[in-house]
């Protein structure tokens, strides 16, 4: 990342935070080596972002059935 | 970022998702709003360090929508944007792949509850914007463009990443 930083008139920490935003968002990949941070660019983000989204909703949205269809049954029992 | 690739019909940029629940709109409604922390899968999908034993939605527009810790603690995933019971709810999803909360990386999810039979159910769901992660990457460019060279960036990138 000392690299990145280098090659513009940008401070370290700031090229340094935009990096976290973009490793964040999966944007770019990230490894160690040494005392050294290499980023390299990720060009499926987006889309591996939506197939995790997609995957993750569908079981969010299955216990919510459950959660919700309970207490359809108990309210109707105390009815 | 435009991203305009559709394969099968699908948008890249938009989660959606539609459920039939057995349960009537006002009770559906009751239950992901004001009980999400019955059913949000907390144990995985949390950002605190605390154990998550609650997941909350303020019930008004810009009401805060967050998780809380079983040390009292909070952490936002993101805010209300519409709040029309029984039928509509809108937040914004601020928090990014690796489960961080990232007040800059707005996405959206919509939930309608759309009455269907005598006493059903049907949620539409729909994870929109996620071309905004895209954005910031689009962000990072214009700010490469201004203040360096972003094909020596790329360069910088790919070499850096093969070193």
């Amino acid at each position: 990342m000392g690299e990145i930083a280098n090659g513009m008139n940008v401070s370290r920490p700031a090229v340094s935070q935009h990096l976290q935003v973009l490793k964040a968002a999966r944007l770019v990949k990230a490894r160690a080596e040494g005392t050294r941070r290499l980023y390299a660019v990720n060009p499926k983000g987006v889309e591996m972002l939506r197939t995790w989204l997609d995957g993750f909703w569908d079981e969010a949205l299955v216990a919510f059935k459950e959660a919700a269809e309970l207490e359809a049954a108990s309210e109707r029992k105390h009815r | 970022m435009t991203e305009q690739k559709t394969s099968g019909g699908i948008d890249p940029n938009t989660v959606r998702k539609i459920m039939s629940v057995k349960a009537p709109p006002a009770i559906a409604w009751r239950v992901f709003t004001e009980k999400m922390g019955t059913w949000w899968p907390l144990a995985q999908y949390k950002i605190g360090k605390a154990k998550a034993v609650d997941a909350v939605v303020e019930p008004r527009v810009g009401g805060r929508w967050y998780e809380r810790g079983d040390d009292g603690s909070t952490c936002q995933w993101g805010s209300v944007l519409a709040w029309e019971p029984p039928s509509r709810l809108v937040l914004s999803w601020d928090i990014s792949a690796d489960w961080q909360y990232d007040a800059t990386l707005k996405t959206e999810i919509e939930v309608r509850f759309i009455a269907e039979g005598r006493d059903g159910t049907r949620i539409e769901l729909e994870h929109r914007h996620l071309d905004r992660f895209g954005a910031r990457r689009d962000e990072m460019r214009r700010i490469f463009d201004t203040e360096g060279d972003w094909g020596r960036v790329l360069e910088m990138f790919a070499r850096a990443a093969e070193a």
